[in-house]
């Protein structure tokens, strides 16, 4: 019974998802809806490193930052194919994310944490100082988005409307989503977990910790440089402000907030965290604040965050189901 | 017989504490040996030298003729050796089933790509599932697959420690105090797994301080004191042993 009930509700949340454009009048409600989803996949994969390894990356937003500036290169520069360059600045974003894995590999907690920081902020510098390559502070305008999709000479999609770029968000969220979901039930997955609770002892059953470690942060980076490549073609406009530390601790308090080392965790995160400085214009300047209180709030009384409450309270859900290998 | 683990002169000195000093040893194919001594003999190091958590100061260790020195832990597990933990170290936060599905990681043998697209991949995570059921129906805990490690009592954690272990095929098997900290029917059960698993020609090396464990269940014994090998016989010959005794409960008064 459980099985086609969970196809159904799945297939239920897709149809409202495809039909969620139609019912939305406000554009700029459209755009937050949009934005969620790119915080969706950040999210997503920071909590990949944070949440299923235990290892504190605070340089997500530089993986971001990488895969929106390095597609925007490929396609201004040298004039390859939006469709081509989403796959390519994940792939370079994803040499970027073995480069700073390599030497992390040793580091734990804290040490970890701060040699992430500081290749964020040398990200972030590197922005602004390549001039030449970056257009520095002022950032690139006017970045082309996706070419419009060309079907038996009529065109299907032509990247003009939000609408669109929903659809095109909604695929990629979709796709990469699968993707983790699949990797944590996985034998990968379960690796992960044992590298979190205990690095030595995963070595001691056969696990080369150096090979997992490494392919985690690669895939991390890898879904963070879609996300920025998304970012990038849909804001038309990139800036080393769009990749700063506290772009980092936003994601992070949507992995955390939102439920740590769980896979919807960070959905609920991501939408929950866009939407509410929408709410709270008025305290703007207070966001920071707030979101690490929450922070605080959540890893002292809901380690597993909302999602691990809300899995509490749903009777035929114990806390062993939310455990990924039951989901297969 | 042939002797599959040989150590030669290990050595493994904690800034000025020599922990183990000039360290000879052999285990014979098919036997349980056991390594006895007084608390901080040296036993767990040698353990880890030989599981390579540690590297040695000193000496050699070959596994099979093979030095084992140069490996990573992992290594080590697919030449065939596993082990256990004295205080224990199961995954805490994964459940029973994940604990020893873990472990089948030299089997499974995952890469990116296979993961996602390869169902032979999914069918060796069945395979590897459908292992690590029979293991924990062997040390009795099948029952409790789906709790958290951390929830089960130190005799339980032992189990699963030994399961664990035993799902990777080893050819040898390190042992370290199986039995400390359980009752006396826990023991029992333990000492008839030990058993059983020797029947399987899986080789023992054990560190235990249960005395009347170890008389029963070894073929030799290697006594530790101070990092040095102190006596090696027989259990009725090192029983016997007057510098054992003395190790063990002190010089009489002259």
């Amino acid at each position: 019974m459980r099985l086609p009930l969970k196809i159904l509700v799945n297939l239920l949340i897709l149809v409202g998802l495809i039909y969620l454009p139609w019912t939305i009048k406000n554009p700029y409600f459209l755009h937050i809806i949009i934005v969620s989803g790119i915080f969706v996949l950040l999210a997503s994969s920071l909590n990949l490193i944070t949440g299923y390894t235990g290892r504190l990356n605070l340089g997500h937003a530089a993986f971001y930052g990488i895969g929106a500036y390095s597609s925007t290169l490929l396609v201004m520069r040298l004039g390859i194919s939006v469709w081509l360059a989403m796959p390519m600045a994940g792939l370079i974003t994803v040499f970027f994310g073995v480069l700073i894995g390599i030497p992390c590999l040793k580091l734990k907690g804290s040490y970890l944490a701060i040699t992430t920081l500081a290749f964020g902020e040398i990200t972030r510098l590197a922005m602004i100082n390549l001039v030449p390559l970056t257009n520095g502070p002022l950032g690139i305008r006017g970045i082309p988005g996706p070419p419009p999709i060309i079907f038996w000479n009529s065109t299907l999609v032509s990247f003009e409307s939000k609408t669109s770029y929903y659809y095109l968000l909604l695929a990629l969220c979709l796709v990469c989503l699968l993707i983790v979901r699949r990797l944590l039930n996985s034998q990968i997955g379960k690796t992960f977990l044992a590298i979190r609770e205990d690095e030595v002892r995963a070595g001691t059953v056969g696990i080369d910790t150096t090979q997992i470690k490494i392919m985690n942060f690669a895939l991390a980076a890898f879904f963070a440089g879609i996300a920025g490549s998304f970012y990038a073609h849909y804001v038309r406009f990139v800036s080393p402000d769009s990749f700063t530390l506290n772009e980092t601790f936003t994601i992070l308090t949507m992995v955390v907030v939102g439920g740590l080392g769980t896979f919807y965790g960070p959905i609920a995160g991501g939408v929950i965290f866009t939407f509410l400085p929408e709410f709270l214009r008025a305290i703007a300047e207070y966001r920071m604040m707030i979101y690490g209180l929450m922070m605080s709030v959540a890893i002292i009384f809901m380690p597993e965050g909302i999602v691990g409450i809300l899995q509490s309270w749903i009777p035929w859900r114990s806390q062993k189901d939310s455990k990924p290998e039951s989901t297969q | 017989m042939t002797s599959i683990l040989n150590v030669e002169g290990l050595t493994k000195h904690f800034g000025g504490l020599a922990a183990v000093e000039d360290f000879d040893l052999y285990v014979k194919k098919g036997e349980i040996l056991s390594l006895i001594g007084p608390n901080g003999a040296g036993k767990t190091t040698t353990f880890n030298l030989i599981t390579r958590l540690e590297l040695p100061t000193r000496g050699r260790i070959t596994f099979k003729g093979e030095s084992l020195t140069e490996l990573r832990p992992h290594e080590i597990v697919e030449r065939g050796i596993a082990r256990t933990f004295q205080m224990t170290r199961v995954f805490r936060k994964m459940t029973l089933l994940e604990n020893v599905a873990v472990a089948q990681h030299l089997t499974i043998r995952p890469n990116l790509w296979s993961t996602l697209v390869s169902p032979s991949e999914r069918k060796r995570e069945k395979e590897g599932r459908k292992k690590a059921e029979e293991m924990l129906q062997f040390v009795n805990l099948f029952p409790k697959r789906n709790e958290l490690a951390a929830n089960l009592s130190l005799g339980e954690q032992k189990r699963l420690e030994l399961a664990i272990a035993l799902s990777m095929d080893p050819e040898l098997l390190l042992l370290d105090e199986p039995v400390a900290g359980m009752n006396p029917k826990e023991t029992e059960e333990i000492i008839d797994l030990i058993r059983i698993i020797r029947e399987k020609g899986i080789t023992v090396l054990l560190i235990e301080h249960d005395m009347k464990m170890v008389m029963g269940i070894s073929e030799r014994i290697i006594v530790l004191n101070y990092g040095r090998k102190i006596a090696e016989g027989l259990p009725e010959e090192v029983s016997q042993n007057p510098i054992v005794l003395e190790a063990y409960l002190g010089r009489r008064h002259q």
